[in-house]
């Protein structure tokens, strides 16, 4: 991963420092990293502030039109968010750009703090928000500390806080690593809540193979499933060298386990693999039984199979069920994707597994296209079947 | 020279003309005849009013819930719950032992019961039961795609819940008997005919629907199943599907049986027109549940279906027993059978 601090110029390494010391001051807990002792004896607080407050003025009108631009923090840019299964995993981008790319490139703004650490994700171009990202259905995700608690919300387009999966605030705990050692699920009211799928808390453990134990709980403080589709309990992660997922396990008393619940797979569900490529693109995500024989989960298929461009967007995924054929039905074989010089996706195909244009059986749609203004935000839908006619809904 | 701009002209014109009236189409290879477009199968009015009533109501044979079956166990833990449990067996099975709480009802009640007799929605889980778990399966799948959301069989039936129900039914009906007699012929499914007609002279397709599922509670059970033994003797009579994976397809199957994918043929125009509709079609499954469910779906568009009693379980116990680990065969066994308390 690129190091950011050798990227930003002198004037803002400074800025920053100001910054941080500014609202220190404010919270009356004085940081005199920046100033010495005999600097303090000759200018008193008042005079501090207000020099500090030029300063930024000064430093903001230099820098442009920045989102944080007033927090003088790190800013590092990605054009895809990196695959995860579990809300154990720190949010991280992959296929990095540069500051420069990020003001044409629809974009995932990553933001440390002078710690290193996260303070906020946001999608966007150009600084300006856009809600069609993978920030669980937010356009900007916040992360605020204090002592080892993690505290992540969720805000729209219009930088408004929101709710995502029925949850007002996350709250992780970090260990002295900074790792996610649990996670709490907060309402509006600063109550517990739990989210749709019945999840008040996690726990996880990194045991001793190097697997992540991930074990989830209700408001009742009942050991509680991933979702009610996916019925699976104890979970335990696998990462490669790259940290990248590669396992999900459905475990029970330190066994693989299989799944049997009714709709979880006719022969069962035990494990997810991924196949990630180098830059953490997810080429594969396979469902099989404990017996490693191939199973269709509730969504009727049982792998997918996903091609990328250099820069990290798919341009074709593939259905496969678990009789290792396109998958059939409901379900769309194979779908592929355009994209504008932004990055952001303009066309959706979807093609039987010959490649020829199908209609979605459950709307008969077979092309959707979209259009964006310019600042990046989707103005238009449209939906035509095979033959190329529009559909009206 | 005039002559000759305006032969020109008289000769070039009609070309550019007839090219232009051409449509820009392709030409065709002399002697190379395009294949004449396939005509799509005709489908009945009502059918497409039913078709397009099942989808506009959720349609329940694609949708997460499908097959809703429920485990004896989770049954069991359910009791104090807000859920019904129904009982579709005979009075007098009902009378020697039935869950406590379970309430005895015939089938052919069931639309009336629900519609006058309970409030469905008030529970959050109304559980059919009978003694082998088919005849609910089907009871569920009806009532599911009559738009009650929270119905849902028990796997095995009562065989599930008590030994002394499973020893009467599933016990006694697992049989190796026709094992040696399976074939591992691909069969392909046959080009698109039509669908069964539909003659209820309704004309919304809510009052098509109303009129299918009151045919078929009217009707009973009784022509709902079909044994192995009746299969067996002579395959050819019956247009047979086989609703299992890939792998236990290949590995053995009914004689003529052609293979449908579980997940991809029920609410697909497209594979139901590969239905004969003028043959018995037997379905066929693993147990008989998901068979029964599919049905219950095939019959209410106007097929002739049966539901293969017990499924493999009823004639090749065995191979599934023996291939249990390389097929993931479910084959019943004691194991199945759970020791819960019976009231009487």
């Amino acid at each position: 991963m690129a190091d950011v601090d050798k990227q930003v110029p002198d004037l803002k390494l400074f800025s920053r420092k100001v910054v941080n010391f500014v609202y220190d001051y404010q919270s009356e807990i004085i940081n005199i990293k920046l100033f010495n002792k005999s600097n303090l004896n000759i200018m008193n607080k008042p005079v501090l502030f207000l020099l500090a407050v030029s300063l930024m003025a000064f430093i903001a009108g230099c820098t442009g039109n920045s989102t944080h631009k007033d927090t003088g923090s790190k800013a590092e840019y990605y054009r895809s968010m990196l695959f995860s299964e579990t809300p154990y995993d720190k949010e991280k981008g992959t296929h990095p750009i540069t500051a420069e790319q990020a003001k044409a490139i629809n974009s995932y703004k990553f933001i440390k703090d002078n710690q290193g650490r996260l303070i906020s994700v946001e999608y966007q171009r150009n600084d300006s928000l856009l809600d069609y990202g993978s920030l669980q259905g937010a356009s900007k995700v916040v992360y605020d500390y204090k002592d080892n608690k993690q505290v992540k919300s969720w805000y729209n387009r219009k930088n408004e806080r929101i709710e995502s999966q029925g949850v007002w605030a996350a709250e992780y705990t970090l260990d002295d690593k900074g790792l996610r050692t649990g996670l709490k699920y907060f309402g509006k009211d600063g109550q517990p809540v739990e989210n749709r799928n019945k999840i008040n808390n996690y726990v996880w453990h990194v045991l001793a193979d190097g697997m992540v134990r991930e074990l989830r709980y209700n408001l009742k403080g009942e050991e509680t499933v991933m979702n009610p589709f996916c019925p699976f309990y104890e979970l335990r992660f696998t990462y490669n060298d790259k940290g990248y997922v590669t396992r999900m396990a459905n475990y029970k008393a330190d066994t693989l386990y299989n799944c049997t619940a009714e709709n979880c797979g006719d022969i069962g569900v035990s494990y997810f693999a991924f196949a990630p490529n180098e830059a953490g693109d997810l080429e594969n995500f396979s469902v099989y039984n404990v017996k490693g024989q191939m199973s269709n989960l509730y969504w009727g298929w049982s792998k997918r199979i996903s091609k990328y461009d250099q820069n990290g967007y798919v341009l074709e995924t593939a259905l496969i069920d678990q009789d290792n054929e396109y998958v059939g039905g409901k379900n769309i074989p194979v779908t592929q994707y355009s994209y504008d010089d932004h990055g952001a996706v303009t066309e959706i195909r979807n093609l039987d597994k010959d490649r020829k244009p199908y209609n979605n059986p459950s709307d008969s749609v077979s092309v959707t296209k979209f259009r964006y203004d310019n600042t990046g935000n989707r103005i238009e839908t449209l939906r035509y079947n095979k033959d190329g006619v529009q559909k009206t809904k | 020279m005039r002559f000759i701009i305006k032969t020109a002209v008289l000769t070039v014109l009609p070309v550019i003309l007839l090219a232009a009236c051409s449509g820009g189409s392709k030409p065709v290879a002399a002697g190379k005849a395009e294949p004449a477009p396939r005509t799509a199968p005709s489908i009945g009015n009502e059918t497409q009013l039913l078709l397009k009533e099942l989808r506009d109501g959720g349609d329940y044979v694609t949708s997460k819930q499908y097959p809703s079956l429920i485990k004896a166990s989770l049954v069991y833990e359910a009791l104090s719950g807000k859920n019904l449990i129904v009982d579709l067996r005979s009075k007098a099975d009902f009378a020697s032992g039935h869950i406590k709480g379970a309430v005895n009802k015939k089938f052919e009640d069931l639309p009336a019961w629900f519609e006058t007799g309970i409030k469905p929605f008030e529970y959050e889980k109304i559980i059919l039961v009978c003694n082998d778990g088919q005849a609910s399966c089907y009871a569920t799948s009806l009532l599911r795609l009559k738009g009650y959301g929270n119905v849902y069989a028990m796997r095995w039936g009562m065989s599930g819940w008590s030994k002394q129900v499973a020893d009467k039914n599933w016990l006694a009906a697992l049989s190796g008997k026709y094992e040696t007699g399976l074939d591992t012929v691909t069969r392909n499914k046959p080009e698109p005919m039509a669908m069964p007609g539909l003659n209820t002279g309704k004309s919304t397709g809510k009052d098509v629907a109303d009129a299918m599922f009151a045919k078929l509670f009217a009707e009973g059970t009784s022509g709902l199943f079909i044994t192995a033994g009746e299969v067996f003797a002579n395959p050819s009579n019956y247009y047979i599907i086989n609703l299992e994976r890939k792998d236990k397809y290949n590995d053995g199957h009914i004689p003529g049986a052609v293979r449908y994918k579980p997940d991809g043929t029920l609410g697909v125009t497209d594979e139901l027109l590969t239905i004969p509709a003028g043959r018995t079609v037997v379905v066929y499954c693993g147990t008989g549940h998901s068979s029964a469910f599919a049905t219950a779906y095939l019959r209410l568009l106007g097929y002739d279906a049966r539901t293969l009693r017990y499924g493999n379980n009823s004639f090749m116990h065995d191979r599934m027993v023996s291939k249990r680990e390389a097929l993931s065969w479910l084959p019943f066994s004691e194991a199945d059978v759970n020791n819960f308390p019976l009231v009487k």
